[in-house]
């Protein structure tokens, strides 16, 4: 089911109605069915209820096992083996492909000549987001930091819970079994800050990512016709689409969950506002950067093998450099997986993975020298110019890496950062804008829609918006909503005549 | 409950908004097949004031003339037919006539009982339609057969269909530029094709066409709908070259059933009878022009005289609109048909008729003293001698000669036509001027410029040349 479309909204109104005047006891119930219907919609593979059961059975029966669990070995190894059987269906499901084309080619080094011919596997919507949450879920158990869930359906909810189904964010048990399960009454606000903020999705998605996308695809699809400049616009444009795909469906999916009393944690925090990689990556895809160093990078470090690694790097590189080396190294292999969660692809691998490994190393590394820099040219670290400067640099880095992230391959990255050099600047002034794909008036509508957001945004630093117009007289609250549900109806990309295409990280 | 009441004036308020901005977006369709003006006229009927309602596809648009019926048989009529009209729709139709109506009869159109209907026609036929339960079941038909769910909220909400056009929004979506008058959900086509491949339709095959099942539940709908209210029911079929006897035989079929008179005016019988030929009464579209609208809807008109028992509403005081629209609709058909007139006799009588203001200027037309020169010369009133002058120009109004000159050297003369239009006439140069446009055909005979100050509008310019003393027309 797409977040956008009509009958998505008429399913959520059908459940709202529904859900407050169930029993309170049994909404959970009501939202489980839910769940499945919004599953039925997106999935026609009969397949797909297989592995999704699979997924819920797993991490069901390994939870509740580990709960019993008699000693810390056990626990431990029930925990692993559950963690595998989950993993591997994931790995089956999404990454069968690239893990075994790559291990034909590696063996096909040693003089071996064989060949992989692609399978086509029909995975079942949200399938990383919700065997990475009954991951998640799993090694809480197993830390103690979260019970065993007893009743297998509410396992189920927590598991399919359908708001997080489409890109995520990655909840925790800890935080939803607060929420989820619990009796909600009907909450006017509620209700209305959660349409607001899908309205504001829509917005996002429709107005300003759509517009984008055909910039970015009229260069991207061509760039050898498209040197110089576009490549600029069209990287921009690209993190502008990215940005607004990604947390347009996130307001989408947090404003859903909102109108049911369900509070699902934040993904974005204005990322394009940090001064740095490392800040950039903690306001953006938030509870993907959680997850990862919750159950990923931690368990890692905490390793023998990297316990052993930082002992011996101490004594080569001294007690400081030691445990910063096992840090990067522990840092590298969790960028490259993140980097492969993006998809099985080196461009992943570098746009959204090592990359960013790269920036935060080597910025952590310079940094002495950086300071040294500043202090000699008597640079205000306060000063606005230089935060200024600093969000401009961190936006740069990061449409390099974007830069990957949407081209078809490495190799045509490589060639379009190498087709910057094409002089070719001054046509920013001659119209080049005009020349992606968008005439004069969608451009305006563009540009006037990336403005709105960019205000909002600034705005959301100091108040909270919607609280704010919420204090105002009935008439402007009025006139602020319905002024955005028809903006968004007359401008939005969607319907016939458009062809609006799916959230970006709903194929992740 | 205060934010109950909160919520619902909002949604309230939100739907009368996105309503308003969707009408806006609706594109106009004002061309000749007149789909906007046949809906929003409709609805402007006054209550209870049908007597017959035509509906149907685009053959009801230039096939069915109401103003025929008034005229002749003092029936108040109206058409309801868009392009490929769906039979659903034509039924949605119906139901919602009948609300503000009393008609006694329904005519209804059954070409497309075989036939399926494309969305940019569903949309002519009920994007202008009111909300209603007319309205919505027709909708969900129409998405329940396309298993959409988009175009379900896409009819509720037209805004959702027609947003992609807001670059094109401009100020023809606020004030209505129509390009062809409604005529009662007639629109007026003068073409002919002369068209010979038809061949009428002959009773020699036993054979039934197939009716798509919704559809066959749609007419025993309707059928049954007339009934229970009381409503005579006619099927029809106009003219038409993709029409065949299995189709004809399967109505047929139904209508015998039902008992239901079917008029199929593409049976050789039907076509004798009411004189119909498809290469003088239909136009180059496979559609009636007004020659074959004139016989088919008077056809009709005699049956529903005689079959029902209808007041004849001519000369009363709450049908005065239906005379004045009368008058139009005459002065209209007039200048439609006088520029498809090419026997000299019949042109003559044209020229004569009322309304017209008739410019002749000689052009190098050598005297002749023939007797087919003679009695044209007479019967629009000229005078011989002042003809006979090598400079030479006449004015007709209403069939009588009001300003007439001949002489040997060039006339030049500016005046006035219809109080207010400025004419100028330069009978050497066979020239006639019209509001500051030349109108003459510069050709040899009489160039003839025909006005009608009723329309206030030039029909035609054409020429009256002698060929061996024999008048021929041109243009």
């Amino acid at each position: 089911m797409i977040l956008t479309s009509s009958i998505y909204l008429t399913f959520l109104v059908i459940l709202l109605f529904l859900y407050y005047i169930f029993p309170k006891k049994m909404q959970w119930l009501l939202l489980l069915l839910f769940s499945f219907i919004f599953i039925a919609f997106s999935t026609s593979d009969v397949k797909a209820y297989l592995y999704i059961l699979y997924t819920v059975l797993v991490s069901y029966v390994g939870s509740n096992i580990i709960g019993d669990a008699k000693n810390e070995k056990q626990k431990k190894r029930i925990q692993s083996i559950t963690v595998i059987l989950l993993f591997i269906q994931l790995v089956f499901l999404k990454y069968l492909n690239f893990v075994g084309s790559s291990s034909i080619n590696f063996i096909n080094l040693f003089g071996v000549n064989l060949s992989w011919t692609n399978l086509s596997i029909i995975a079942p919507i949200g399938v990383t987001f919700y065997t990475l949450i009954a991951i998640g879920y799993v090694i809480d158990v197993g830390r103690g930091v979260s019970k065993p869930q007893l009743n297998i359906l509410k396992h189920a909810l927590y598991v399919l819970y359908f708001p997080q189904l489409t890109s995520g964010p990655f909840t925790r048990y800890m935080d939803m079994e607060k929420t989820l399960y619990s009796k909600h009454k009907f909450e006017f606000k509620n209700v209305c800050f959660g349409f607001q903020r899908i309205i504001w999705g829509f917005f996002k998605k429709l107005v300003i990512s759509e517009r984008m996308a055909i910039m970015v695809n009229t260069v991207f699809d061509n760039y050898s016709e498209f040197p110089g400049i576009y490549i600029v616009i069209a990287t921009i444009a690209f993190a502008i689409q990215l940005y607004t795909d990604f947390s347009g469906c996130m307001d989408i999916v947090i404003g859903s969950s909102e109108t049911l009393g369900v509070t699902l944690p934040e993904n974005f925090d204005t990322p394009y506002f940090s001064k740095s990689i490392s800040e950039y990556w903690r306001r953006w895809h938030i509870t993907l950067g959680t997850w990862f160093k919750d159950y990923f990078f931690y368990p890692i470090l905490k390793s023998n093998i990297f316990q052993n690694l930082q002992s011996k790097l101490k004594k080569v590189f001294g007690k400081k450099w030691g445990k910063k080396l096992t840090t990067y190294c522990g840092m590298f292999i969790l960028w490259f997986t993140v980097g492969l969660w993006h998809g099985g692809a080196t461009k992943y691998i570098i746009g959204s993975g090592l990359l960013h490994w790269f920036y935060i190393v080597s910025g952590e590394v310079l940094e002495p020298v950086f300071n040294k820099i500043v202090k000699i040219l008597h640079i205000n670290k306060e000063n606005f110019l230089f935060k200024f400067w600093q969000i401009v640099r961190t936006f740069i880095l990061v449409c390099i890496g974007d830069l990957f992230f949407r081209s078809t391959s490495t190799a045509d990255a490589i060639n379009m950062i190498k087709s910057l050099g094409v002089n070719n600047y001054t046509e920013i002034f001659k119209g080049a804008l005009l020349n992606l794909g968008l005439d004069f008036k969608d451009l305006a509508i563009a540009i006037s829609g990336i403005l709105l957001l960019l205000t909002i945004s600034l705005l959301k630093q100091k108040y909270k918006i919607r609280e704010e117009i919420k204090e105002k007289n009935i008439g402007y609250r009025y006139a602020i909503w319905i002024s955005l549900i028809v903006f968004v109806l007359i401008f939005g990309y969607y319907g016939t005549g458009y062809d609006a295409a799916s959230f970006i990280y709903q194929n992740f | 409950m205060k934010n109950i009441v909160k919520a619902i004036s909002f949604l309230v308020i939100l739907i009368i908004v996105i309503d308003f901005v969707g009408q806006i977006f609706i594109p106009r369709w004002n061309d000749e097949w007149i789909a906007t003006p046949i809906i929003k006229d409709f609805y402007d009927l006054p209550k209870n004031s049908l007597d017959v309602l035509a509906v149907g596809s685009s053959q009801v648009v230039r096939g069915f003339s109401g103003l025929e019926l008034y005229k002749n048989y003092g029936i108040s009529a109206y058409g309801i037919g868009t392009g490929q009209q769906s039979i659903q729709s034509s039924y949605a139709w119906i139901k919602e006539s009948t609300k503000t109506q009393n008609e006694k009869v329904v005519c209804l159109e059954i070409k497309m009982l075989f036939e399926d209907t494309p969305e940019e026609q569903n949309r002519k036929a009920l994007d202008n339609m009111k909300f209603s339960s007319n309205k919505l079941e027709s909708i969900i038909d129409i998405a329940w057969k396309e298993k959409s769910y988009e175009t379900f909220i896409s009819y509720l909400f037209p805004i959702t269909r027609f947003h992609s056009r807001w670059k094109e929004i401009g100020s023809e979506n606020f004030i209505e530029e129509i390009k062809a008058t409604n005529y009662r959900g007639y629109s007026l086509e003068n073409e002919v094709s002369g068209n010979l491949d038809y061949v009428p339709v002959e009773n020699n095959i036993p054979y039934d066409a197939f009716i798509e099942e919704e559809r066959y539940e749609c007419i025993n709908n309707i059928i049954k709908y007339c009934k229970e209210k009381n409503i005579g029911l006619i099927f029809f079929k106009m003219l038409d070259m993709d029409w065949d006897i299995e189709r004809h035989n399967r109505v047929e079929k139904i209508a015998k059933e039902n008992d239901i008179t079917f008029f199929d005016f593409n049976m050789k019988d039907l076509m004798n009878e009411v004189d119909l030929l498809y290469a003088a009464d239909t136009s180059r579209n496979n559609h009636l022009n007004i020659y074959g609208a004139e016989k088919t809807t008077n056809y009709l008109g005699e049956y529903i005289k005689e079959h029902y028992d209808i007041e004849d509403k001519r000369g009363k005081d709450e049908y005065k609109h239906l005379d004045r629209q009368l008058e139009q609709y005459n002065n209209d058909v007039q200048n439609a048909k006088i520029v498809n007139i090419f026997n000299p006799n019949e042109y003559i009588e044209a020229l004569n008729q009322k309304n017209f203001t008739v410019i002749l200027v000689k052009n190098n037309l050598p005297n002749a003293t023939t007797l087919e020169y003679n009695k044209m010369i007479n019967d629009l009133g000229l005078d011989i001698s002042k003809v006979y002058k090598s400079n030479y120009y006449a004015i007709i109004e209403d069939g009588k000669v009001i300003a007439e000159e001949g002489a040997d050297q060039n006339i030049h003369l500016e005046t006035m036509v219809d109080t207010v239009r400025p004419v100028i006439i330069d009978t050497q140069k066979a020239s006639i001027n019209f509001e500051g446009t030349e109108q003459s055909n510069f050709h040899q005979g009489f160039d003839v410029l025909v006005y009608n100050n009723k329309s206030n509008n030039v029909v035609e310019s054409s020429y009256i040349n002698f060929e061996n003393g024999i008048p021929v027309i041109g243009r």
